[in-house]
C-alpha cells in the first residue's frame, strides 16, 4: 500500500537514477584481474622455463613482466571492441524524431526527465570594494580569504543542463540485436554519474545493451570524472 | 585551468579558451590506453594519437599546445590540482 502511494505521488520509478564510479568495487575488480594475469604468467613460466635454474627473484621478475604483457594484450583486445561498437544516435527534436519516422527508421521515443538527484550549487559572491559578482561553485574554498572583502550575496541550487525538447528518441538500427553492446553517444535517461559538494553530473555518454524493449545501461563502462577528448 | 563539467570545455585561469572536449568513443577510458615509455602520456590505440596528461601542465604551455594544434586530445582528472571546476566563465 506505500509503494502503491509513494508511485502516485513520485510516479513509479523503475528507471535507474544512480550510475556512480564505485571505487572499491574497481579496485577490486583489478586486484582480481592482476591475480588472474598473474596466474597466467606462471602457468607460462611454468611450461617454458626450467623453473630449477631460475632464482626467486628473476622467477618474480618474469611474472611480473609476462603478467604485464598479458594486461597490454588484453587492453588492445578491450580498446578494439570499444572501436567495433555501434554508436546509437538521439534525435532531440520532435522534427528530428518525426522526419526519422517519416523515412522507415525505427525510433525509441522517451521522455526527457529532468532528475532531482541532479543539481549544482553556486555561490554568488560580491566584491564589496569593486561591486563585481563573482559566480563560483559551492566549495570550502569558493571565498577568498580576505573575508570582510567578500560577501556572499545568493547561494543558487540548479538544475544545470538544458535540452530542447521534453521527448527525445534513440535512432534504432534495424539489425539491432537482442543482447547487443552499442554506445548510447547522447543519454536520454537523467543518470547521475558523479557527486561532488558542489554539484551532481549527470551520465552524458554510456555503453548500453539492447534487450528488445529498451536499453540496460552499463554503469561500469564509463568514468565521469576523467574526461578526455 | 578551469574546466566546466556541464559543457566539457576547458578555460585557462584568465577565462580563454583552452578546448571544449570531445571524444566519439565516448566509453573510452584513461585505463584503455596504453602507456608510454618515459610519458605521462598514453597511447589511443584507435586514433593511433597520444592523450596528453594535463596534470602538472601550466595554462600557458597547454593553451600554446593547442594554438599549434588544435587536435590534440586531454585528460583531465576533475580532481587533479591544477584543475578549478567551474559552471560559468565569462570569457573575454
Amino acid at each position: 500500500m506505500l509503494n502503491w502511494i509513494k508511485e502516485k505521488l513520485n510516479g513509479k520509478n523503475d528507471e535507474q537514477e544512480q550510475c556512480e564510479f564505485d571505487f572499491s568495487k574497481s579496485l577490486s575488480t583489478t586486484i582480481e584481474k592482476r591475480s588472474a594475469w598473474e596466474a597466467q604468467a606462471q602457468e607460462i613460466i611454468a611450461r617454458g622455463y626450467d623453473m630449477e635454474t631460475l632464482s626467486q627473484k628473476e622467477y618474480n621478475g618474469l611474472v611480473h613482466q609476462i603478467a604485464n604483457e598479458i594486461r597490454e594484450e588484453e587492453k588492445a583486445e578491450d580498446i578494439i571492441k570499444k572501436a567495433s561498437l555501434r554508436r546509437i544516435k538521439t534525435l532531440r527534436t520532435e522534427e528530428e524524431i518525426d522526419e526519422a519516422i517519416k523515412a522507415g527508421y525505427k525510433v525509441l521515443k522517451q521522455k526527457v526527465k529532468p532528475s532531482k538527484s541532479i543539481r549544482v550549487t553556486d555561490l554568488h559572491i560580491r566584491d564589496k570594494q569593486t561591486g563585481k559578482i563573482e559566480v563560483k561553485p559551492y566549495s570550502y574554498h569558493a571565498l577568498p580569504h580576505d573575508y570582510d572583502r567578500y560577501e556572499v550575496v545568493e547561494q543558487r541550487t540548479y538544475y544545470p543542463y538544458t535540452f530542447p525538447s521534453k521527448v527525445a528518441a534513440y535512432l534504432l538500427p534495424d539489425d539491432l540485436q537482442v543482447g547487443e553492446r552499442v554506445i548510447l553517444e547522447d543519454l536520454i535517461e537523467d543518470i547521475v554519474g558523479e557527486s561532488h559538494a558542489w554539484g551532481t553530473y549527470r551520465l552524458d555518454s554510456v555503453e548500453a545493451i539492447w534487450n528488445g524493449k529498451k536499453f540496460e545501461v552499463d554503469c561500469k563502462s564509463y568514468n565521469v570524472h576523467i574526461t578526455m577528448g | 585551468m578551469k574546466f566546466n563539467p556541464i559543457t566539457k570545455t576547458l578555460y585557462t585561469d584568465d577565462n580563454r579558451l583552452i578546448k571544449k572536449m570531445y571524444c566519439p568513443y565516448t566509453s573510452l577510458k584513461w585505463s584503455d590506453l596504453t602507456s608510454i615509455k618515459g610519458s605521462m602520456d598514453r597511447f589511443c590505440a584507435i586514433c593511433e594519437n597520444s592523450v596528453v596528461e594535463t596534470d602538472g601542465l601550466d595554462d600557458e604551455s597547454l593553451w600554446k599546445l593547442l594554438q599549434e594544434k588544435p587536435e590534440t586530445c586531454l585528460k583531465i582528472d576533475w580532481n587533479q590540482k591544477n584543475i578549478r571546476i567551474v559552471h560559468h566563465v565569462e570569457l573575454d
